[in-house]
């Protein structure tokens, strides 16, 4: 995306190359998006919107319409109020945005119920070029009733002219075996090919980066490995807690919700070897043969913590875990967890990988940090702090290497520095597109590299599910850490035990205007 | 401790950016950094004497040096300043050449301060060749407050040929008794290997090589410096910075202007002598050096010159000579090639720009090419250090990935940046062209960069030998070069024109391509900004 403005085909076939490099990609092909769920919260803050800004930029085919789905008695227009606060929409985009929802019809029906998919057939085999249209199944629904839709998509729904494809959300089960009943259901309905599972931390600017930044650089290869890193440390941190929504939360933990998908998946592309392509199977073997080189996380490698109110902090600050009104009482959830894990192969055998999340600590923050080893003979006494890299998911994307520098001036010690990427100083102009953005474009473009497969997930949960069922079985009280603060200090305590150097050190410095 | 790190001068420039110490800390400061916890004979008085005190150098270079260090309290107390020429000056003389020169210009605040430091400054003239006159010298600088007892500096800011005269007169006549002794001796240092030698042992004979500070400007610079902290203190480097890894190693030194009428001492020496052979070798050790045992002058520079000892005499085929013209669509000075300056002789054969191939065989650099580069009349201002690494083996991405480059520039505007690929942000997967920057005048606002001549006569004071050629250094560097210097000499070959303001002759580009440096012309520079 230079400066140079494209014109919409001219965006949508660069992607299209890029995307779908050998197939011929049917631009002319009617596409309908069908939204299960349609009167949800994910729906109407996430999915509507995305397809809104994606409409708008001119980044769908151009005959592409949405069909919602839902047990509410909905109109279009109602749906249409509903999402308008989250579409972001500037006056000038009022046409366009009547365009779109011209676009959108609205079915109610049971998600238990097979006449309600069949008239949902009939309708999708209504809308113009709707016989031969490739169709897209977004379930943005509570997992209790995906049996039944995938189920009723399967017997009534399918094009059969077009392809198929279907977008399955989070939660994927919540131990081994849940999520292996999940997987097998719903590959007896569709094709590995078929399915798409989102974690949309893969639709991340930087994390997609990290395959480029890794493969791309030759500097990179010698010292990615056990030689020359000294652990790796993988950061997801909120700065609020869970503000009267910890039922849902407290059901599942922040293992489950960030640590086990999100945490895991940037691990797999830190540590994976190069595959043999970038094509999407040849990516996800290697991030799955990762997986398989990691031993069940054990309790003696893991500090669980959960916030308590800050009674100086303000508002929600005061306010704990347990204080939450939807969480039951007494719960002994984790809302913080750090765990190391270790990668059993060549490159990595002995390289402590660190996961870290939390709700309600100090700053808002997820990041990739590459900690490597102290130079091997030191001739500056001591002075030099261990190189970093640090791939900065959000907020503020940034690459950036600490290191050391001649302190500038009449002297001749090391000091810290860094050479700096930072996005929104470099790349002005550059819209960064959201997460669900990218990966519903993916799904169009039939790119799965972005989504996990069924495999993936499953390593993913043996790795945890040890743990998690432990934790649930001897209910171990998590440490109690005050809102708006770094976590326990026990889990530091881990980090530091395992190898990682906190020096407290380094400052960033905003390179300022000249 | 680390000796050449003079704590008195972090003190200080901390002093000069931020919270004012005074002298007295600052010293306290260097005399436990410099001599631990003897007693020393720090309190002694230092003189610095300036030979050729009328001159050019002296006047432009040496005088306003001493000044700003005098002003910013980076000079011992008791220091004081004696001029000595064979012209009839006064000090007053000095003083009102100096404010002409002086750039920046003296502020108001700043001119009791400058008064008090001409008040340190005598003047004596005299004959270079002459006994009696260093034998006055030497009376003068007794009769100065703690003169018996002082340190003596002396700065050779003079021609070669009253070299020999004057260092044989220092010895004869000045030297201190009961402090140290200190030469500081300019470029050029001989005009070839047999030439240099002469002088090398005319030195030796007379002062040990402590004793000597042989001055290459480039070794005073903030990124030159930077460059063994760079490699020796990142972890990051240490696996790539070898034959494995490194594509090539490109040195450039490029001037925007031509000799503009002072092409007669130019013309003596050529481009290879003024540039190559000195500062851009000096680079090259640098860059190519293995870690040494510590950061002790001499264990450093027992490294540099095993470097050189590894690189064979640069042969003709690896070289391209070239002279500027004339650019009739110039402006000024670019419209006058070389030799249109009338202090170059008729039908010169001079290189005004050379590129030359260096190899150094040894087991971390064997076939790697150090492309040399430097030239006058060329397109810009640049002095630059570039590392370009391999190609990516097993490339998997559709498009090629444009090689890593990690570059030092030098000069203008001082930076590190990395040169790499990331993934085209947006919608895209494909890698595109990017760099990881440290961008000195972004990222330091308020550190002012000394000039390399202040870092320098700084380290004389503190007896820092590290930014100085020794003799050896020297030696071998002009070993690499005078086969080469002599063959242009004798055959008198005719250096390719090129047009005033270009890259210089295209040969030059032909050769750096052959030898395995990849231009891509992809790669666009995008000054950071702040939002």
């Amino acid at each position: 995306m230079s400066n140079l403005p494209l014109s919409r085909s001219e965006v949508f076939g660069e992607l299209r190359k890029e995307l779908h490099e050998d197939e011929e990609f049917h631009q002319s092909d009617a596409h309908v998006f069908i939204i299960m769920g349609a009167s949800g919260d994910l729906a109407k803050k996430k999915i509507y919107p995305t397809l809104w800004w994606l409409f708008r930029d001119g980044l769908l085919p151009e005959q592409t319409h949405f069909v919602g789905f839902a047990r509410s008695d909905l109109t279009v227009d109602a749906i249409r109020t509903a999402c308008m606060p989250y579409l972001k929409v500037t006056d000038t985009e009022a046409e366009r945005l009547s365009v779109f929802f011209s676009r959108n019809t609205y079915i109610s029906g049971k998600y238990a119920d097979e006449t309600s998919f069949a008239k949902l057939h009939t309708h999708l085999l209504s809308l113009p070029g709707g016989a031969d249209a490739n169709r897209l199944f977004y379930l943005a629904l509570p997992p209790t009733v995906y049996h039944d839709v995938t189920k009723n998509i399967k017997t009534q729904c399918m094009s059969t002219k077009g392809w198929n494809r279907v977008i399955v959300e989070k939660p994927f089960g919540r131990d081994l075996q849940s999520s292996e009943e999940l997987s097998t259901h719903l590959s007896s309905l569709f094709t590995e090919e078929q399915i798409y599972r989102i974690d949309h931390y893969l639709g991340k600017e930087m994390v997609q980066n990290l395959m480029v930044l890794r493969f791309g650089n030759r500097i990179f290869g010698p010292i990615w490995n056990r030689d020359s890193v000294a652990c790796v440390v993988l950061t997801f941190k909120e700065p609020f807690g869970t503000q009267g929504r910890g039922g849902y939360f407290d059901d599942f933990g922040i293992i489950r919700d960030v640590m086990q998908n999100h945490l895991l998946q940037m691990l797999s592309l830190v540590a994976m070897e190069k595959p043999a392509s970038t094509s999407s199977d040849d990516v996800r073997d290697e991030k799955v043969k990762v997986l398989k080189c990691i031993a069940p996380v054990t309790m003696s490698d893991v500090v669980l913590g959960q916030y308590v109110g800050d009674p100086e902090g303000e508002g929600d600050a005061k306010l704990g875990y347990l204080d939450d009104t939807t969480v039951p009482k007494g719960s002994t959830q984790a809302t913080f967890a750090s765990a190391v894990l270790y990668v059993h192969n060549e490159r990595w055998d002995g390289v402590p990988f660190i996961l870290r999340c939390g709700k309600a600590l100090n700053e808002r923050k997820a990041e990739v940090r590459l900690q490597f080893t102290d130079v091997p003979g030191d001739i500056f006494g001591n002075q030099c702090r261990r190189n970093e890299l640090v791939v900065r998911v959000q907020p503020n994307e940034a690459v950036y290497a600490k290191m050391m520098s001649k302190k500038p001036g009449v002297y001749f010690s090391p000091e810290e520095t860094e050479l700096d990427l930072t996005y929104k100083s470099r790349y002005k102009d550059v819209k960064l597109p959201d997460a669900y953005e990218r990966l519903i474009l993916d799904v169009f473009c039939g790119s799965q590299m972005h989504f996990v497969r069924s495999d993936e997930l499953r390593e993913a949960w043996r790795i945890f599910t040890p743990l998690l069922h432990q934790i649930e079985k001897e209910k171990p009280k998590p440490i109690p850490y005050k809102y708006g603060s770094r976590g326990p200090t026990e889990a530091d305590d881990l980090a530091k035990r395992v190898g990682f150097r906190y020096e407290g050190t380094y400052r960033w410095v905003n390179p300022h205007r000249l | 401790m680390i000796p050449q790190m003079c704590l008195f001068m972090y003190q200080a420039a901390q002093r000069m950016s931020t919270e004012a110490l005074n002298r007295s800390e600052v010293f306290g400061q260097l005399r436990r950094e410099l001599y631990g916890d003897q007693p020393s004979s720090q309190y002694k008085a230092h003189i610095f004497i300036i030979l050729g005190a009328s001159g050019d150098l002296a006047k432009k270079k040496i005088y306003p040096t001493l000044w700003w260090l005098f002003r910013d309290g980076l000079l011992p107390d008791e220091t004081y300043f004696v001029g000595f020429a064979r012209s009839i000056l006064t000090v007053q003389d000095l003083k009102t050449a100096f404010c002409s020169l002086c750039f920046p210009k003296v502020t108001d605040e700043d001119s009791e301060c400058l008064s008090t430091f001409f008040s340190k400054n005598s003047y004596l003239s005299g004959r270079y060749d002459d006994g009696s006159s260093f034998a006055q010298l030497n009376t003068h600088l007794s009769s100065l407050p703690g003169g018996a007892d002082a340190n003596r500096l002396f700065y050779l800011a003079l021609p070669p040929t009253v070299y020999h005269d004057v260092t044989t007169n220092i010895r004869g006549h000045c030297m201190s008794q009961r402090g140290w002794n200190r030469v500081i001796v300019e470029k050029p240092f001989g005009r070839d290997l047999q030439t240099s030698q002469e002088l090398s042992a005319h030195l030796s004979s007379l002062f040990t090589e402590d004793q000597i500070y042989r001055i290459d400007h480039y070794l005073g610079k903030e990124m030159v410096q930077n460059l063994m902290v760079l490699r020796f203190g990142n972890r990051i480097f240490g696996p790539i910075w070898n034959r494995t890894s490194v594509a090539c190693v490109v040195l450039t030194f490029k001037e925007p202007f031509g000799t503009q009428g002072r092409g007669g001492y130019f013309d003596d020496f050529g481009i290879i002598r003024d540039v190559m052979q000195n500062h851009l070798l000096q680079m090259l050790c640098l860059v190519a050096m293995e870690k040494p045992a510590s950061t002790d002058p001499d264990d450093v520079r027992d490294e540099k010159v095993k470097v050189l000892k590894c690189v064979a005499p640069v042969t003709a085929s690896d070289v391209v000579l070239g002279q500027y013209v004339g650019d009739p669509e110039g402006e000024g000075q670019a419209k006058l090639g070389y030799l249109d300056d009338p202090t170059v002789p008729e039908g010169s054969c001079t290189p005004t720009f050379a590129t030359a191939v260096l190899y150094v065989r040894n087991e971390r650099w064997d076939g790697v090419p150090f492309v040399l580069r430097c030239g006058k009349a060329l397109n810009e201002r640049k002095a630059e250090v570039r590392l370009q690494f391999t190609d990516v083996p097993g490339n998997i991405f559709v498009e090629r990935c444009q090689r890593n480059e990690l570059v030092v520039r030098v000069q203008p505007n001082e930076a590190i940046y990395l040169k790499m690929m990331t993934k085209r942000p947006g919608v895209y997967f494909s890698p595109e062209e990017t760099e990881l920057d440290l961008t000195y005048r972004s990222r330091y606002k308020n550190v002012k960069l000394p000039d390399a001549y202040e870092r320098l006569i700084l380290d004389v004071f503190c007896g820092n030998q590290m930014h100085f050629v020794r003799s050896d250094e020297l030696r071998e560097a002009w070993r690499i070069f005078t086969p080469l210097l002599h063959q242009i000499e004798e055959q008198k070959t005719h250096p390719i024109p090129y047009t005033y303001g270009s890259r210089g002759p295209n040969e030059a580009d032909e050769l750096v391509k052959r030898v395995g440096f990849r231009y891509e012309g992809t790669y666009k520079w995008v000054k950071p900004h702040t939002t």
